[in-house]
């Protein structure tokens, strides 16, 4: 059992790199996903929101808004900042609101007001767990001063969290007159998402338009690119280990047994049968550490979530078929190890004392 | 009882090469990510600190160089000029854009300069000469394959690669230089903006201080004078973005490493309890001859310790050759895992977890039957 | 110091509980003198090797006491009990347990760690016991190049090395051949008759009697008198097989006869069919079939 909790130690670490990795990645993409608006125009060339800057004049609103199958268009200002929070400087995405209008504001509100009105901030709870801060204190965004008038859920993380400011404040730090970042656009009912962004890119000149999915696989994709090669290097290292662990443990199994292997070898049992029965216990050692590997990350998660609560985790099926396929190149590479230890075994030996 | 032990590693060579292995393969997991950390503050300083300059100025209320939107009016730079004790002040912008060629989206950062702040060093090719040109740090050239000569197209705008910089890419994202002659042409003709008004002239002045000025005083007077700007010593500046980047990613790597030094531990443990109950005869026969089981639980505890030690060059060589291998392929990641800090910690965690995971079998001895060297 | 080098009093050991429970020494006291081999005789099972481990300070007991050199060693802490066995006790075990990564000298020499003068002090002692028992061209050997008797020699050796009061020996000839066997035994005897050291000895070897001053019978986990003969052969009444009626373990009584059987096997064999066997049988006088 230590054996298999070792070579599930080393699964489990992959497992969890992996799912903070995808966890601040969801996080990331969390605004687009629960504003859910159909299509998202923005500037012409720009296709994310992560890690990047647009910009749409706002008469642009009202040439969107005019097309037949678009129901509702709301505009956002959007600034990626570092805002300071507690005596600490937080990443954040700051949100630009129009004033009265909630269609993009947070969609799980905690505690006090949803929509900020002027010098007024919308900002995580879980922020305001790690600072202390609540509501009726302040915060700054560029040098000014926001009091904050609500705590929002679900929209925290170390990369990004989302703190939502009136427009007009957020145009002042940013000074911008008369545009707007993005526009989240409702479709009429039965109108295709990806049919009225192409209508959109047709009809309006210098935007560009992305129905939401596609606006998301954008982000996750720019997240997962800054991540990819740590991620790789990490699983690479936590196979590696699993690899030796695996193969450490099979040939002390082997080893302790030389004596039962020089009986059988004796009672005529072949190499190559002897073989496959290491192969099959080094196939369930993998196979258990794997599932013990999951189940582990599974109650470290919520576990994690807990007690660090500034960092979000999530297990991907992608991420488990990927320390899975990891597993079985484990389970191949561990069973080369006892080889020569089989064949070495002296059925002469089953005689000895 | 060294030399015992001694004997024993020497007749259990395979399990001690392998136990080294992986106890090395541990430390170069904990040193990669302990490098990953102190790479990431490094290029997050040098950020600031390759872009010369006495001060840094920053628009009123911003304090980082990296990751903050600062936006300066044209007529700051005239007014920090007229300053006293300031020699000239070099314009720098910086545009956050993320490059896209056949949906592979790579977030640059590009760096507009005209007299200073333009890239230090420069491995391939050569610095700016002529219209719309770049240069490009490593990391985007080696993602895209790009070689000096090749054309760049940044939002429909194509630049002409003159030269390949090194050192130039912070927090994940590399940089771009291009200068200030080709910077309205970019905002006129590219994609990215059909009214320059919305996009960044001037983000940062670079400011060179008279000779014999303070800096520092210099920087007051620009904070009292200047009420649009705010203005740091590039070492100030430096500090803050690795402030920040020890707020933002310090947490996260902290989680990995917990995690990595409890997966540690619990290995050691299980190689340790591994060669106990191998020697579970012998360690029997020596409490029949009357040693304590405290004197048997120190040498699995010494035994660890220098099965470490041992690992501990090894790992340290294993996780320079990784880092070596990481930075060559994505360049875009500095990892120092040699950073003197980092590696007296790792060090004296992994001899700690080494007597943790030497505990069980210590139990494991403490529980044994010394009369069990009367079975056969 | 006058006084027995070895007393133990209403000795009891017993393991599990309740319905399990097993009273492997039941109320065992006895005396051992100073330069005294005793030989701890009695079939298997019977609690030889459990009342060697308790006088041996390995095993405590549980009821009694045990005095080494005067002093009660079951009120010794486990620190005290190391530091007895290291100054005072020497081991020698039937499987030798030498330990197989040092050489016959550092295997010698082991013990000496935890002696006063450690192992520069005790080097020339080892040299000496080296000679004593022919091994010394065997020096630099490791264990499992030696023969059996080599590695028991070896163990004597270490067993000697701190010059103990005490020495208990479990089987010390039940791995060797004959040869090697009756070698050992003069050691042991020698050992006890020209250095004062006392042996306890456990064997189911007869030729011990012929060396030990006492002989002890222990059965069942408690002393008792010896036989006048060594063995009782009955034959079995299924197969005719010749079995011990003093250590035999399987028993039925039939017509008030009682018969002896070699296994388990033989026995439900005449419990199915016991007239058939009981006629068959004959059943020799204890005497009739005296062993060698």
């Amino acid at each position: 059992m230590a054996s298999i909790s070792a070579v599930a130690g080393a699964f489990a670490l992959v497992l969890f790199f992996e799912a903070v990795f995808a966890g601040e990645s969801d996080q990331i993409v969390a605004y687009i996903e629960h504003s859910d608006a159909d299509v998202w125009v923005m500037q012409k060339g720009v296709s994310n929101m992560h890690m990047a800057t647009s910009f749409v004049w706002d008469w642009k609103a009202d040439r969107v808004e005019a097309i037949e199958a678009v129901n509702r268009v709301t505009p956002i200002l959007y600034l990626n900042t570092v805002m300071e929070a507690g005596a600490r400087n937080w990443f954040s995405f700051i949100v630009g609101l129009e004033e009265g209008d909630p269609r993009a504001g947070p969609w799980e509100m905690v505690a006090g007001e949803a929509h900020p009105g002027p010098g007024e901030a919308v900002v995580p709870s879980v922020l305001s767990d790690l600072t202390g801060l609540g509501i009726g204190d302040g915060v700054s965004i560029a040098g000014r001063d926001f009091s904050i008038v609500g705590l929002s859920g679900d929209t925290f993380s170390m990369a990004n969290s989302i703190t939502f400011i009136a427009m007009a404040d957020l145009s002042d730090i940013m000074s911008t007159i008369g545009s707007t970042s993005y526009l989240l656009v409702d479709a009429a009912p039965g109108v295709d998402g990806a049919a009225l962004a192409a209508r959109i890119r047709e009809t309006v000149e210098k935007v560009n338009a992305l129905p939401k999915a596609e606006f998301i696989d954008s982000d996750w994709e720019v997240a997962m690119q800054m991540g990819l090669e740590i991620i790789g290097l990490m699983t690479f290292i936590g196979g590696t280990l699993a690899i030796m662990l695996t193969g450490f443990i099979v040939y002390t199994h082997v080893a302790q047994r030389e004596r039962e292997l020089a009986v059988m070898k004796a009672l005529g049992v072949r190499d190559r049968a002897i073989y496959a029965g290491i192969m099959f216990q080094v196939g369930c050692i993998t196979v258990l550490a794997f599932l013990l590997a999951a189940g582990l990350v599974s109650l470290a998660v919520p576990l994690t979530e807990w007690l660090v609560p500034q960092i979000t985790l999530s297990v991907t099926a992608e991420a488990l078929l990927r320390v899975g396929a990891a597993a079985v190149a484990v389970s191949l590479a561990a069973s080369v190890m006892p080889v020569r230890k089989v064949v070495g075994v002296d059925p002469v030996s089953a005689f000895h004392e | 009882m060294l030399s015992l032990i001694y004997k024993q590693c020497y007749r259990e060579i395979g399990r001690v090469a392998l136990t080294v292995l992986v106890i090395a393969a541990i430390i170069a997991e904990m040193l990669i990510l302990e490098g990953f950390l102190a790479g990431m503050y490094v290029q997050l300083r040098n950020a600031v600190l390759n872009r010369s300059g006495d001060v840094v100025v920053t628009q009123a209320g911003i304090s980082n160089f990296i990751a903050a939107r600062s936006i300066l009016p044209q007529l700051t730079r005239l007014a920090v000029e007229e300053l006293e004790g300031v020699r000239e002040a070099h314009p720098l912008t910086a545009l956050s854009v993320i490059y896209d060629r056949d949906g592979r989206k790579t977030p640059i950062i590009i760096l507009v300069y005209d007299t200073a702040g333009g890239p230090l060093e420069i491995v391939t090719g050569s610095p700016i000469g002529g219209e719309r040109e770049i240069v490009i740090d490593r990391s985007l050239a080696k993602r895209y394959g790009f070689t000096p000569g090749d054309t760049i197209t940044i939002s429909d705008f194509d630049f002409r690669i003159a030269g390949i910089s090194e050192k130039s890419a912070a927090f994940f994202t590399p940089f771009a230089f291009v200068t200030y002659d080709d910077l309205i042409d970019f905002y006129l003709e590219s994609d990215i903006a059909d009214d320059i008004a919305t996009f960044p002239l001037l983000s940062f002045l670079l400011v060179e201080t008279e000779p014999g000025a303070d800096p520092a005083v210099i920087a007051d007077r620009i904070r009292q004078e200047v009420p649009a700007a705010n203005a740091f010593l590039p070492g100030e500046l430096a500090q803050r973005d690795e402030d920040l980047g020890r707020e933002l990613m310090g947490p996260i790597l902290g989680l990995l490493l917990v995690v990595s030094y409890a997966i540690g531990a619990l290995v050691i443990g299980m190689f340790m309890f591994a060669a106990v109950r191998g020697r579970q005869r012998s360690l029997g026969v020596m409490r029949a001859l009357g040693f304590t089981p405290r004197m048997l639980g120190m040498a699995v505890v010494i035994e660890a310790g220098v099965l470490t030690l041992l690992a501990l060059p090894l790992g340290i060589a294993l996780s320079q050759i990784l880092a070596t291998i990481i930075h060559a392929l994505a360049p875009v990641y500095l990892i120092l895992p040699t950073e003197p800090a980092g590696l007296v910690r790792t060090a004296v965690i992994c001899l700690a977890l080494a007597g943790l995971g030497a505990l069980a079998p210590v139990r494991l001895i403490a529980g044994m039957d010394p009369a069990m060297v009367f079975r056969s | 110091m006058s006084g027995p080098i070895l007393r133990a009093e209403h000795l009891t050991k017993t393991f599990g509980s309740g319905n399990t429970e097993v009273r492997a020494v039941d109320d065992v006291s006895l005396d051992v003198a100073r330069g005294e081999l005793v030989a701890i005789m009695g079939p298997s099972g019977s609690g030889k090797t459990t009342l060697v481990s308790m006088l041996g300070a390995l095993l405590r007991p549980s009821s009694g006491t045990i005095a080494i050199d005067g002093v009660d060693i079951t009120t010794l802490g486990e620190t005290g009990l190391s530091r007895l066995r290291a100054q005072k006790i020497g081991f020698i075990f039937q499987s030798f347990n030498l330990l197989e990564v040092l050489s016959v000298e550092d295997n010698v020499l082991f013990p000496a760690h935890l002696a006063l003068g450690g192992v520069k002090a005790a080097r020339p002692r080892a040299a000496a016991l080296l000679e004593r028992l022919n091994l010394t061209h065997r020096r630099v050997a490791l264990p499992r190049t030696l023969s059996g008797g080599e590695k028991q020699r070896v163990a004597i050796a270490r067993a000697l090395i701190n010059q103990p009061r005490l020495i208990f020996a479990d089987e010390p000839t039940g791995n060797l051949d004959s040869q090697s066997g009756q070698e050992v035994m003069m050691i042991l005897h020698d050992i006890a008759r020209d250095q004062g050291c006392s042996v306890v000895l456990v064997s189911h070897d007869q030729r011990i009697e012929d060396v030990a001053d006492r002989i002890l019978w222990l059965e069942d986990g408690a002393l008792r008198d010896r036989k006048a003969e060594p063995h009782s052969w009955v034959r079995d009444p299924v197969c005719g097989m010749r079995v011990d009626g003093w250590t035999a373990s399987l028993f039925a009584e039939h017509h008030g006869r009682r018969y002896v059987f070699c296994s388990r096997r033989c026995l439900e064999r005449f419990e199915a069919e016991p007239d058939r066997y009981a006629e068959s049988a004959v059943q020799p006088s204890p005497s009739a079939e005296r062993s060698e």
